[in-house]
């Protein structure tokens, strides 16, 4: 039975030291007892000086009965005020809420925040700040931490956390990117992130970045337009608080691009290494070193003028020696931004190129074939054994086509091919968008509704264009068919630029095909005849290019195979078709590195070598027609490697660069930013982080706030409210120390010394006027 | 006599029955402390020296002309005429008052005071009447030297009820009216009234050629208000309540009440008027003697 007792008592007070407060309840009623015993009545015979008196005193009355009011009302509206829990910044810690703060901390890890101001890149003084921020968070205080870059993850830490050192560490982990920042994303993420935790009512989003113009007034003023909708809306719930490190000059070298000028790099013929450069900055810069390096030697330097925010270029010439693939890299004077000053090529150097050619006219003449003078034309030889150009032709017939294994061949050439089947079809479409090169030349065996049918696929196959009717030379038509003599910009077609009678006018065809584009066709009309129709075209096909030659290539519609113009544009063909792989190996940081394949290679093992000397294994993804490896993981510049294990036995390289759109560092003031993003948007906007009144003396527990300080206040009105009822002058003075002691007691939190001494006076002007009226009341007894 | 003096107390008095007693008490009371006996002359007014005569009265003498001049005066004085006194006195609720402090309303204060002037009066032979007021006049008795006279005042007096207001204008005007000849008129009240129509009333009686004197009789506690705690206040003749915190009042009230004494003063020092200022927690011997001795002053000095 006892037990039952304790059970039911076992209940207890958070707080139990205030329970004197229960005593100071019965104050009310003693006040209320004394009051009613002192009521006295009494008859008066001189009533009318009293009346008057009392009428006269009525003034003085009301404002005594003016002050009991307002004690009472005071005493409602503390309450009231208590109970909502208010906060308020910047008096010190005692009126520090014990309502907990959802800190979100953004940080700009582009790599623009890489620029080095004295020691300290701005993205290290972020982070100190940042530590700074969380230093200032109270324990019960929620955290998060996000990051700007290019790529995911933006949140750094997803949920709120309350512990202060794991935020600490992650915010040591986290490293600067080679990415340009996507500020929509991280925005995007940043109010999801503040929506879905309601009940942390007060929130602050601090942004530490440079604020570069490049990233924040992004592309188009669509995307702008998102941005600042974003932060419209994260302001609804949370205060944006925008620290910077975009202060102080900043000048910056940077490499815009790095390329050759020839599509191809050919073994035994030099190379034009062509490096843009671009400066931003006031002083002009002489002989800046640019050097280049080729496999991670040093090849050749030369040096460059830079003249105040303008654009240079600098240009290499180099031969090599032996084929292979090949890492160039060019670099400049390190700068306060040294992420920018290099750039990587990945070179893959031939030193010949392998070329199929399908015949599809079978004669026991071999100048019959129709790829007799196309092949002279691209390997020049009397006999075979004399073959030494770079070009290395080989002819099969069309029914031997099935059977070639086509990844040996950089391009393929079907000379008037009647008709293909739909399994050749298919071996083209794979060996074409796995980077392979067509040339498709028309002729009179084919057969259009076949051609049509199989490769055109009413622009969804490999053939760009729709073949039409077959045109022929007229009788009356003297002259046949020439080309165009207007000379289309391309790069088939450079060798003719500026260079008239070089033999392409004087071409006569008797026969060719029209065609016609689909809608949103996106291939290129190279070389025209003189009525517009089109004789060369070109197109991109998955990773590889098709041409379409709508005449002959042998001597049945015409005499160009033996003109002097073939040669050149076959070879160029060659050279355009099969260069259409290289450009894929180079990249910007974030994109994916593609690497398709036509014939089974699904068991292959690959192995991956990033340039921060990591290796990542990887796998063949294997659809219908293709096998491609495709690798995400590019977070650094650099070259990449990847290897190919059984059976293909190889190494390829790729170049993943920064974009160069970040190394524009141009960087928003507060002014700036008010106009453009933040213009209906409330933010404050520092360049330091301060703490905010910390210097309180003494312990003060986390649970303290104003609600606890204006609670004690409604007490002390409450007792000052009785005393003023029971009798006026008592009731004063007890306001009057009722505000004494709020003011001495707020002002010693905050450290205020010199009110103390007011408060003192204040206190001594009191003890004085007890005793003035203490002295009346005793002149007053006669 | 010691015993008599100790009926000068009011609270004493109180304990005695019978007006008349209590009125020989005092005034024995009174006359014992006295040097001289006042029966010789109420109204005293000197008037001459004649040469002394052998056989005159030795009391006469004016000895300090003796002593400067060597030679024997006597002091004569005016004749005694005829005079008449008529005592008004307020029966009105107003003077019921009696505060915790005081022994006697103001009301039985005033009767003794009056009683004893009466006694006084019918003692050297004058003649005395009695009007009882409150908001007109509820008893007149036409003054008359004869004892038989005095105890049917005293009865008058002691049986006069209290009740009524107070309108002591239009009362002086009655009494102007009633009294034929000039006279002595003492007014013995607590003056509690519109002090305008007070003024015109008295002005009234001075222009009859009376020898006015005003008693005012007031409780200590109306004039000391010595009330600190929350009271409600009942008026006796205003029927008002207030309910008010003395002591945040008292400074006001005083300056009111004094304020009141002082023009009541000040307007019979104007009109020549004897004024005399009694509390009932003065020994009667005091109050007549404040008042008697003044008027001995203020004659003397005519």
């Amino acid at each position: 039975m006892i037990d039952d007792r304790l059970h039911i008592l076992a209940f207890g007070f958070a707080s139990p030291w205030l329970l004197w407060g229960l005593a100071a309840a019965s104050i009310p009623v003693l006040i209320h007892l004394l009051h009613k015993r002192q009521y006295k009545e009494t008859s008066w015979a001189a009533m009318q000086f009293l009346l008057n008196a009392a009428r006269r005193q009525s003034r003085k009355l009301r404002i005594q009965q003016l002050l009991l009011l307002a004690v009472r009302m005071l005493i409602v509206l503390l309450l009231a005020v208590a109970l909502a829990r208010p906060y308020v910044e910047n008096l010190g810690a005692y009126f520090q809420t014990d309502v907990p703060v959802h800190r979100v901390i953004i940080l700009d890890a582009s790599f623009s925040m890489g620029f080095m101001e004295g020691t300290q890149s701005r993205f290290d003084q972020a982070k100190d700040i940042a530590r700074k921020i969380l230093d200032s968070a109270k324990q019960s205080d929620a955290m998060n931490l996000m990051r700007i870059a290019g790529s995911a993850p933006y949140l750094i830490i997803r949920q709120p956390a309350y512990q202060k050192s794991q935020v600490i560490q992650e915010l040591d982990e986290l490293e600067l990117t080679d990415e340009r920042g996507d500020v929509l994303a991280t925005l995007q993420q940043a109010l999801e992130l503040v929506q879905e935790t309601p009940d942390l009512a007060r929130k602050e989003v601090y942004i530490l970045s440079d604020f570069q113009k490049e990233n924040w007034l992004a592309d188009s003023p669509a995307r702008q337009g998102a941005v600042r909708k974003l932060l419209e809306q994260i302001s609804a719930v949370a205060k944006l608080r925008l620290i910077s490190q975009g202060q102080g000059a900043s000048s910056n070298t940077s490499m815009t691009s790095f390329k050759i000028a020839e599509p191809l790099a050919i073994v035994g013929q030099p190379i034009h290494f062509l490096v843009s450069i671009q400066y931003q900055g006031e002083i002009p810069l002489a002989n800046q070193t640019v050097e280049l390096f080729i496999n991670g030697r040093l090849a050749q330097t030369t040096q460059v003028d830079l003249a105040p925010n303008s654009e240079a270029q600098a240009n290499f010439s180099y031969t090599l020696n032996a084929p292979g693939e090949f890492q160039v890299e060019a670099r400049l004077q390190e700068d306060q931004l040294s992420l920018d000053d290099r750039r990587w090529l990945s070179l893959p150097a031939k030193d010949r190129l392998r070329v199929l050619l399908v015949n599809g006219v079978t004669s026991g003449r071999e100048l019959d074939a129709a790829t007799a003078y196309l092949d002279l034309a691209l390997s020049p030889r009397l006999s075979p054994s004399d073959a030494t150009g770079l070009i290395q032709p080989r002819v099969i017939n069309e029914g031997d086509f099935i059977s070639t294994d086509l990844t040996q061949y950089d391009c393929l050439f079907l000379c008037n091919i009647g008709r293909l089947t739909s399994q050749e079809v298919e071996i083209l479409t794979a060996y074409v968008r796995g980077g392979g090169g067509l040339v498709v030349c028309l002729g009179d065996q084919v057969d259009l509704e076949n051609y049509n049918r199989t490769l055109y696929q009413e622009g969804q196959g490999l053939l760009p264009v729709k073949i039409e009717s077959r045109v022929d030379r007229s009788s009356d038509n003297a002259s046949g068919f020439a080309f165009d003599s207007a000379i289309i910009e391309h790069p088939i077609m450079e060798p003719f630029l500026g260079n008239p009678n070089a033999g392409l006018e004087s071409v006569e065809k008797n026969s060719y095909f029209k065609t016609s584009f689909p809608e949103d066709s996106t291939a290129r009309v190279v070389l025209k005849f003189e009525n517009g129709d089109p004789a060369i075209i070109d197109s991109d096909a998955g990773q590889g290019r098709v041409l379409v030659l709508t005449t002959a290539v042998d001597r049945s519609w015409g005499n160009w195979a033996i003109w002097p113009s073939f040669p050149p544009v076959m070879n160029e063909c060659v050279f355009h078709v099969v260069s259409g792989r290289w450009p894929e190996r180079q990249k910007l940081v974030g994109e994916e590195l593609v690497r398709p394949f036509s014939v089974g290679v699904s068991e292959m093992p690959v192995m991956v070598f990033r340039p921060d000397q990591r290796s990542e294994p990887q796998q063949v993804m294997n659809s219908e027609n293709e096998n491609t490896i495709v690798y995400s993981n590019t977070d650094r510049a650099g070259i990449y490697e990847m290897e190919f294990g059984l059976p293909l036995n190889r190494k390829e390289l790729f170049a993943v660069n920064v974009d160069p759109r970040e190394s524009l560092l141009e960087c928003m003031d507060e002014k700036e930013l008010k106009s453009s993003l933040f213009s209906s948007v409330d933010m404050s906007y520092r360049t330091q982080f301060r703490d905010s009144g910390q210097t309180s003396l003494g312990p003060v527990s986390s649970r303290d706030g104003l609600t606890r300080w204006l609670l004690y206040l409604v007490m002390g009105f409450i007792f000052v409210e009785q005393v003023l009822a029971w009798r006026f002058s008592f009731g004063v003075i007890a306001l009057g120390l009722l505000v004494a002691i709020g003011l001495v007691a707020s002002l010693v939190s905050s450290g205020q010394q010199w009110a103390i001494l007011l408060i003192g006076l204040m206190a001594a002007g009191l003890i004085l006027g007890w005793f003035q009226q203490g002295r009346e009341k005793r002149t007053s007894k006669r | 006599m010691e015993d008599s003096r100790q009926y000068l107390d009011p609270e004493v008095l109180n304990k005695l029955t019978g007006l008349e007693l209590q009125a020989r008490l005092i005034v024995e009371g009174y006359v014992s402390g006295l040097h001289k006996s006042p029966y010789h002359g109420f109204s005293v007014e000197f008037a001459e020296h004649r040469e002394y005569v052998p056989g005159d009265d030795l009391r006469y003498v004016d000895w300090k002309v003796f002593g400067k001049t060597d030679r024997y005066y006597l002091k004569q004085y005016e004749e005694e005429t005829n005079f008449a006194c008529h005592l008004l006195l307020d029966t009105s609720e107003s003077m019921q008052y009696r505060s915790e402090g005081a022994a006697v309303s103001k009301l039985d204060y005033a009767r003794y005071v009056a009683a004893s002037l009466a006694y006084l009066i019918t003692q050297q032979q004058d003649a005395v009447g009695l009007t009882t007021f409150d908001s007109e006049i509820t008893n007149f008795l036409q003054p008359s030297s004869q004892p038989s006279h005095l105890k049917r005042l005293l009865h008058l007096m002691e049986e006069a009820p209290a009740q009524g207001e107070t309108s002591l204008g239009s009362i002086f005007h009655s009494v102007a009216e009633r009294t034929k000849q000039r006279g002595l008129v003492i007014i013995i009240s607590d003056l509690f009234d519109d002090l305008e129509t007070l003024l015109l009333g008295l002005k009234h009686l001075k222009h009859c050629r009376h020898d006015v004197s005003l008693l005012q009789v007031i409780d200590p506690a109306e004039q000391d208000f010595p009330f600190d705690e929350p009271t409600l206040f009942h008026g006796l003749e205003i029927s008002a309540d207030q309910m008010v915190d003395p002591r945040s009042l008292k400074d006001a009230y005083h300056r009111e009440f004094d304020g009141f004494l002082k023009e009541v003063r000040s307007h019979c020092r104007n009109l020549q008027m004897e004024y005399t200022l009694l509390r009932t927690d003065m020994p009667l011997d005091v109050a007549l003697a404040s008042y008697l001795n003044s008027r001995m002053h203020r004659n003397s000095r005519i």
